[in-house]
């Protein structure tokens, strides 16, 4: 495992994000959300390095649904808000955790309760691939998790431990955003167009 | 605010050096340096100590070794410096000093750990540094003029922090008082390294000739800064954190609304103004830049503060009819020189201000906003922007981008520059005209949620209008692509609220500037006068 900070993921999973097409708005609400399941303890980088993969081609991808998600539910405090048939949904519940009321988002085998800004309960059941119907409401407020509460405070004290590979693919998505060298560039693009070594 | 006024301003004692230096003042910090191994060219490692007293200790472990003169940049794409430092929360051991020692002089191409609080490097000021080891080392103190001219030993040419490079994240420090303020740990780095540069000036002169050398005159020491060669880095922090621009602006207006409220001024509140005042004259006197239009601003701002002078204090809120004057007879830096004088005496004030400072730069959209309200904001807080003419491709011939030599900010020319494919998102006028565009189309009546499900590529110009709404100093009111953006006007709003002064411009995109000039030194941050430094002077 590689150690990285909590900046060091938001600002690659937002140019990330850019280099596979995300306009600016998304890329940068994906990188909070990647950021939020990461410093809760969560493996992130695989999926978003997954959801990047094909944007265009996940259907309902959480990229693109996620920041709407959070909208509706705050338009229609009351809900529920459904989600029919959404393809990996597990990014989502970091799209919600902007939300300042207590907000629980379920689907079968999996159920997100935030409250705080923090991940109050989570409960998982492994091994479901198919299209789930995504459902986001707010609930009363929930005490916090030891569990997850360890997680948040530890992590910039000692950074996040991400999986190399997928950690790579995401430098690479990110390098994508980036203008090659060029002589004209080097001299004239900044600084002040000389080698300043007085 | 607009461009032109941001790149006018000055320090004020808001500025986040200056509350770093009152804080150390106040709680009685102490500053040693427990290892200094340099052999006699000064190359080795040193280890300097900011102990607040109150249980926190932090270390700039500092490399300083031999650069070939045909290798020295102080581009963001060099790769070699004469130091490198890091600041470590607590006091490193001899394996933290062995780990650093590999990692930290390669810079960005190393790897930190959250030990690490902040990465730096410095080249030294080759004109300088020379004269003073040369003078010193043979008895003398070195030329007044000379130090004068440039101001520093060493100029920082990056100061990193907040996670980068794998360093430890803000979150991990910022409950703690001593590190709250924006920039702290920046500001505490560098006021580090300048203690680390008089050290090493002198050390090597007293390694050239022990039985000669003598050590450099105080009042020289304190008249030596940090210098800082600041480009387009910068640019893209302030437009990602519009918050905590605007906090900053709003404490700095929110002070001066407090001064300009008084409704008289005492004597002794009148006489320091005027002894502020003198001082800012010789100031200014000496800043002389090569810099053409800076130059000329400068003189402008000479006869400004001679019509300062001659300007007698009203008896009725004297500092709001001073105010109201400047802004009729003053050049932009001429009022804005004003507004630092009017703040320094009134420390208490203003001062807690600077708590006001930080930010939290979560902002999430209000989904439930009508268009018609949206569309209203955009009129209300982005007339400017609505102004602006895109048919003409002089007001969007800038671009920013991210270059592939060690992701360095730049700005390109958008027609003559081909193969640009991925912009910095500060096409804000551009971007605002586009979003009232469809808005005009659309029924006032809908939700922005409801507009955003079928226009997600807005949800960022969206965010930011909505923002701006909220903060009216959130957004900068200039086209920043348009072909008279000065970049260089952006860097010195940022760098005057970090404290630096002395602008030294070097294109419109590049600036040298001095950090601490003036400062207390470190056996000096107890003293009773400790926090008067704002505008320092020549020793004579």
């Amino acid at each position: 495992m590689l150690m990285v900070s909590l900046n060091e993921i938001q600002v690659t999973a937002r140019k990330a994000a850019q280099g596979c097409g995300l306009v600016y708005g998304l890329a940068e609400e994906a990188a909070v959300a990647a950021q939020f399941l990461a410093r809760s303890g969560l493996s992130v980088i695989p999926l978003l390095a997954d959801l990047l993969e094909d944007v265009e081609g996940i259907q309902l991808n959480p990229l693109i649904v996620g920041p709407s998600l959070g909208d509706r539910l705050l338009l229609d405090p009351a809900g529920p808000i459904t989600l029919r048939g959404v393809m990996a949904p597990d990014l989502l519940p970091g799209y919600l955790s902007v939300l300042s009321r207590p907000v629980r988002i379920s689907w079968k085998g999996a159920a997100y309760s935030m409250d705080g800004g923090r991940i109050c309960q989570r409960d998982t059941t492994p091994g479901h691939r198919e299209p789930v119907d995504v459902v986001a409401e707010f609930i009363e407020p929930m005490p916090p998790s030891p569990e997850f509460g360890t997680a948040w405070d530890k992590a910039p004290t000692h950074g996040v431990a991400v999986e190399p590979e997928p950690w790579r693919r995401l430098q690479q998505f990110a390098a994508k955003i980036l203008v090659p060298e060029s002589e004209y560039s080097r001299l004239h693009g900044a600084g002040a167009g000389f080698i300043d070594r007085d | 605010m607009r461009l032109e006024r941001m790149g006018s301003f000055f320090p004020t004692r808001l500025s986040f050096m200056r509350t770093l230096i009152r804080r150390m003042n106040i709680e009685k910090w102490a500053i040693s340096a427990p290892r200094f191994d340099l052999d006699d060219d000064g190359y080795g490692v040193a280890v300097y100590e900011a102990d607040t007293g109150a249980g926190e200790v932090y270390s700039l472990v500092c490399f300083s070794q031999y650069l070939d003169p045909e290798r020295r940049t102080d581009r963001v794409i060099a790769e070699e410096w004469d130091a490198t430092f890091t600041l470590f929360d607590g006091r490193p051991g001899e394996g933290d000093i062995r780990r650093l020692a590999e990692t930290v002089p390669k810079q960005e191409a190393g790897r930190l750990s959250a030990s690490e609080l902040c990465l730096a490097r410095a080249n030294k000021s080759l004109r300088l540094f020379e004269h003073i080891a040369s003078r010193l080392a043979s008895g003398r103190q070195p030329d007044v003029a000379a130090v004068n001219d440039v101001g520093y030993l060493m100029r920082t040419t990056a100061v990193y922090g907040s996670g980068k490079f794998g360093m430890a994240d803000r979150d991990k420090y910022a409950e703690r008082p001593a590190l709250s303020g924006p920039f702290t740990v920046e500001m505490l780095s560098v006021y580090l390294i300048r203690c680390f540069t008089l050290d090493l000036v002198e050390h090597v002169a007293r390694r050239r000739d022990p039985d000669a050398f003598v050590p450099l005159k105080p009042a020289l020491k304190r008249f030596l800064g940090i210098g800082n060669a600041t480009g387009l880095g910068m640019a893209p922090f302030l437009m990602g954190h519009p918050i905590l621009i605007n906090n900053w602006i709003a404490a700095r207006e929110e002070a001066l609304a407090r001064v300009r409220s008084l409704a008289r001024a005492d004597a002794g509140t009148t006489a320091r103004f005027t002894e502020l005042l003198t001082r800012t004259q010789q100031h200014v006197a000496e800043w002389n830049v090569a810099d053409e239009r800076q130059m000329t601003r400068i003189l402008r701002l000479r006869e400004d503060l001679v019509a300062v002078a001659e300007h007698a204090l009203a008896d009725d809120h004297p500092w709001d009819a001073l105010y109201v004057w400047a802004e009729a007879a003053l050049s932009l830096e001429g009022q804005e020189i004003v507004i630092s004088l009017m703040l320094e005496p009134q420390g208490a004030l203003i001062d807690d201000l600077a708590d006001r400072m930080a930010a939290d730069e979560t902002a999430p959209i209000d989904p439930a906003m009508t268009l018609g309200d949206l569309r209203a904001a955009i009129a209300k807080h982005y007339a400017w922007a609505l102004d602006i003419d895109f048919s003409n491709p002089f007001n969007d011939q800038k671009i920013w981008y991210a270059s592939e030599k060690k992701n360095e900010p730049r700005l390109g020319d958008r027609y003559n520059e081909p193969g640009i494919e991925h912009e910095m998102p500060f096409a804000i006028a551009r971007d605002v005209q586009a979003l009232d565009g469809l808005l005009a189309d659309a029924p006032a009546e809908d939700r922005v949620a409801d507009f955003l499900e079928t226009q997600p590529d807005y949800r960022y110009i969206l965010r930011r209008v909505q923002t701006t709404a909220r903060l009216p100093y959130a957004e900068i009111r200039s086209n920043l692509i348009g072909g008279d953006c000065l970049p260089i006007d952006l860097l010195r709003c940022k760098l005057s609220f970090f404290g630096a002064d002395k602008y030294d411009p070097r294109s419109d995109r590049w600036t040298r500037i001095t950090m601490y000039q003036g400062a207390p030194l470190a056996t000096e941050l107890h003293d009773p006068d400790a926090d008067d430094w704002l505008f320092p002077v020549m020793p004579c």
